[in-house]
C-alpha cells in the first residue's frame, strides 16, 4: 500500500468511533478488515463450519450494536474477538476434555514424548491434514491460544487481553498448548 | 523423567521454561545458563527441537479454511438487515 494510504487508513478505534454513531460505511471498512482473520479463528473453535460462520455473524452483529462500548482501552481485535468467544460460548462450547491447569509438566512433557526414542518431527513428512485433525483435537482453551498466537501472530499482552488472562497466565496457557500439540501431533503421527 | 543437572540447570527446569526460552522471553543470564544446558543434553535439545518443529508446522499448516466469497456475501448481508 502507498505510503499516502497508509496514512490516510483509518483506525480500528476511529472506525468504532464512528461506527457508535451510525456510519455504516466505517463498520463495513471495520468488517472488511476483521472478517477472514475473524473467521479463521471462529472456524478453529467451532465443530463445524455452520458454527463458525454463525458465530462470526453473531460478532459482528453484536459488535455493530454494542460499538459504543470499546473504550479503546485495548486493542480493538482483542474487543472483537472476546465478542466472538463469547458468541462462540453462547452457542456451543466443544470440549474434548477439559485442560487442566494444574497438570503437571512433567507430564504433558512425557505425554508429548520427552525422553523416548522417537524420530525428531522435523523428519516427518508435513500433512496438512495431520495437523489440522491435532489442533481440533485438543481442548478449546488450547485451540483458542494457539491460533491467537501462532496464527493470527497475537503478541502474548493482545492474546491475554483477548482471554482475560494475565501476561504471566497467557504464557502458562501457551506453553501447555504447544506441548499438548506436540502430543497430539506424535499421537496421531502414524496418519501423517 | 530424567533429570540431569548440567550447566548448573535441571532438565525439569528446561521443560518448564521451554517456551519462555524458544521465544526469547528470558533474561539474558537465563537464557545463557538454558542455552548451556540444551548444548550439553541430548534429551533436552531433541525434546526442543521437537517443541519448535510443532509449532511451525503449526505456523505453517494450521491455518483453519478461508473466509469464501459466500460466507462473505452472507455476513454482508445480514449487517445489511441491521
Amino acid at each position: 500500500m502507498p505510503p499516502e494510504e497508509q496514512q490516510e487508513r483509518p483506525s480500528d478505534v476511529a472506525l468504532l468511533v464512528a461506527s457508535s454513531s451510525g456510519d455504516k460505511a466505517a463498520f463495513e471498512e471495520f468488517v472488511d478488515r476483521h472478517k477472514a482473520a475473524l473467521f479463521r479463528f471462529t472456524r478453529a473453535i467451532s465443530s463445524t463450519p455452520s458454527e463458525a460462520e454463525e458465530a462470526m455473524q453473531q460478532t459482528f452483529v453484536s459488535a455493530w450494536l454494542h460499538a459504543a462500548t470499546f473504550r479503546g482501552d485495548g486493542p480493538a481485535r482483542s474487543w472483537l474477538y472476546r465478542i466472538a468467544r463469547n458468541a462462540q460460548n453462547k452457542m456451543h462450547r466443544r470440549h474434548v476434555g477439559e485442560p487442566s491447569e494444574h497438570e503437571e509438566i512433567s507430564e504433558l512433557g512425557r505425554l508429548a514424548g520427552w525422553d523416548c526414542d522417537v524420530p525428531p518431527l522435523s523428519d516427518v513428512i508435513e500433512n496438512r491434514e495431520w495437523v489440522q485433525q491435532s489442533l481440533a483435537s485438543l481442548p478449546t482453551d488450547d485451540q483458542e491460544i494457539l491460533v491467537l498466537i501462532e496464527i493470527e501472530g497475537f503478541s502474548l499482552r493482545e492474546a491475554g487481553e483477548t482471554l482475560e488472562l494475565s501476561v504471566a497466565a497467557t504464557k502458562s496457557r501457551l506453553h501447555r498448548a504447544r506441548l499438548r500439540l506436540l502430543a497430539a501431533l506424535r499421537k496421531d503421527q502414524d496418519h501423517a | 523423567m530424567p533429570d540431569s543437572r548440567i550447566a548448573g540447570v535441571r532438565c525439569s527446569e528446561v521443560l518448564a521454561e521451554l517456551s519462555d526460552f524458544l521465544d526469547g522471553q528470558l533474561a539474558p543470564e537465563r537464557t545463557e545458563q538454558l542455552k548451556a544446558h540444551v548444548l550439553a543434553c541430548d534429551v533436552c535439545e531433541r525434546f526442543g527441537a521437537d517443541v519448535k518443529s510443532a509449532v511451525e508446522l503449526l505456523r505453517k499448516e494450521g491455518a483453519p479454511e478461508a473466509l469464501s466469497d459466500d460466507l462473505s456475501k452472507r455476513l454482508a448481508d445480514r449487517l445489511r438487515s441491521l
